[in-house]
């Protein structure tokens, strides 16, 4: 094949040819994710003007972590003015992921809806919805610091950072 | 240009995104349209290519469903094609591609670079990947904890990526004889001898250089945004 040296189309197509893999998936998997997704896309809470609390007592429990039983589990609680947080996060073991399990309680609004909220950099790994009192359980792969929104009921978000060992 | 009745006037340009059917880009599938409704279609699209990562993000954000769909559509192989490469199976590589669009709608206000958009596709493809591996328990040799971090993505696979995006989009666009022929030239696993080029494509084998410098500065033309 002849190319003019310094082509620009050439370099396309040259780099291009250097991906291995490059197929186009079946049809019927892309009509399913054409529509939205019902699920809220939620603001950044430092965009969305929301109230935000960072947490001062997140702190490592060096594995005497009530739920999770691993040696290397770590404990982060707030108490905020309509309530309190508390999670257990265990670092990733064997399936190479991280469990973050946790209770948010609230003193009113018992019944509404709050979000936690998984985040990493510009990657919102996971968003669940529980109540006051309920437990949440999230268990994906994510890289290191990570931070766990919560979205109550009042739009105020409080952010907990991934807890030191 | 317009002519001089056109002059002062304020000319109406449709936006692409309204017209938008659910016509694939990059899609190899057979196609449903004949070819005038084909031929429209086609220009659609081309504009709507033209149409940058960034408007298509903002449109996103205020609820443009025609936006999300040309999202989908513009980089639905670049994710299914970086969840095989790392080694999963069509089962969970489809796995994977629902996630994916799942994680970008949730993120989509926090998105702050969207021409970074391929980048971040591929970090969310990737850990993607890696978790529907370990919830498989399935070894999977490329599929390691490396593909969690971010900083593993080289710059280099990232432009690779847009480079195959940017050929394939224009291929699909080209359409026909031409994108038959520079897929059989450029694209095929082995170097395909022009005896075979010919039988192929139907054209005689001194017909083929010529042919081929022509669908070229077609391809250029596409993408330099020319046509």
């Amino acid at each position: 094949m002849t190319w003019k040296r310094g082509d620009p189309l050439r370099e396309i197509v040259e780099r291009a040819r250097r991906l291995a893999t490059w197929v186009v998936p079946p049809e019927d998997l892309v009509q399913r994710v054409l529509d939205r997704p019902d699920e809220p896309a939620l603001e950044a809470p430092r965009a969305s003007g929301a109230v935000e609390w960072k947490p001062l007592d997140v702190r490592g429990t060096g594995g005497t972590g009530g739920a999770a039983a691993a040696g290397a589990a770590r404990l982060a609680s707030q108490v905020f003015d309509d309530g309190e947080v508390g999670i257990v996060a265990v670092p990733p073991s064997g399936d190479g992921l991280w469990q973050i399990q946790g209770r948010v309680w609230l003193r009113r609004d018992d019944a509404a809806v709050i979000r936690v909220v998984l985040v990493d950099g510009e990657h919102v790994i996971a968003s669940i919805a529980t109540t006051s009192g309920r437990d949440f359980e999230i268990h994906e792969a994510v890289g290191t610091g990570w931070e766990l929104e919560i979205h109550l009921p009042s739009g105020d978000v409080l952010v907990l950072g991934e807890p030191s060992p | 240009m317009a002519g001089d009745g056109d002059r002062g006037r304020i000319r109406i340009v449709p936006d692409p995104l309204s017209q938008l059917t659910s016509h694939p880009i990059g899609s190899s599938t057979a196609r449903p349209f004949p070819k005038l409704e084909e031929e429209r279609i086609a220009r659609i699209l081309a504009a709507a290519e033209r149409i940058s990562d960034t408007e298509l993000v903002a449109r996103c954000r205020s609820g443009d469903e025609n936006a999300w769909r040309l999202v989908v559509r513009r980089y639905q192989n670049l994710v299914y094609s970086t969840a095989l490469d790392v080694g999963l199976d069509a089962d969970d590589a489809g796995d994977v591609f629902q996630d994916v669009w799942l994680e970008l709608h949730r993120s989509m206000r926090r998105i702050r670079n969207p021409e970074a958009l391929p980048r971040w596709l591929m970090v969310a493809t990737r850990r993607l990947s890696y978790k529907v591996a370990t919830r498989r328990r399935r070894l999977v040799a490329d599929v390691s904890r490396d593909l969690v971090d971010p900083g593993t993505l080289p710059d280099d696979a990232v432009e690779i990526a847009r480079a195959r995006h940017a050929i394939e989009t224009a291929l699909e666009l080209l359409g026909g004889r031409c994108e038959r022929l520079l897929r059989l030239l450029f694209f095929a696993d082995d170097k395909i001898p022009y005896g075979e080029v010919s039988k192929k494509t139907g054209l005689a084998v001194g017909s083929i250089g010529p042919v081929r410098a022509r669908c070229l500065s077609r391809l250029r033309r596409i993408l330099e945004g020319k046509s």
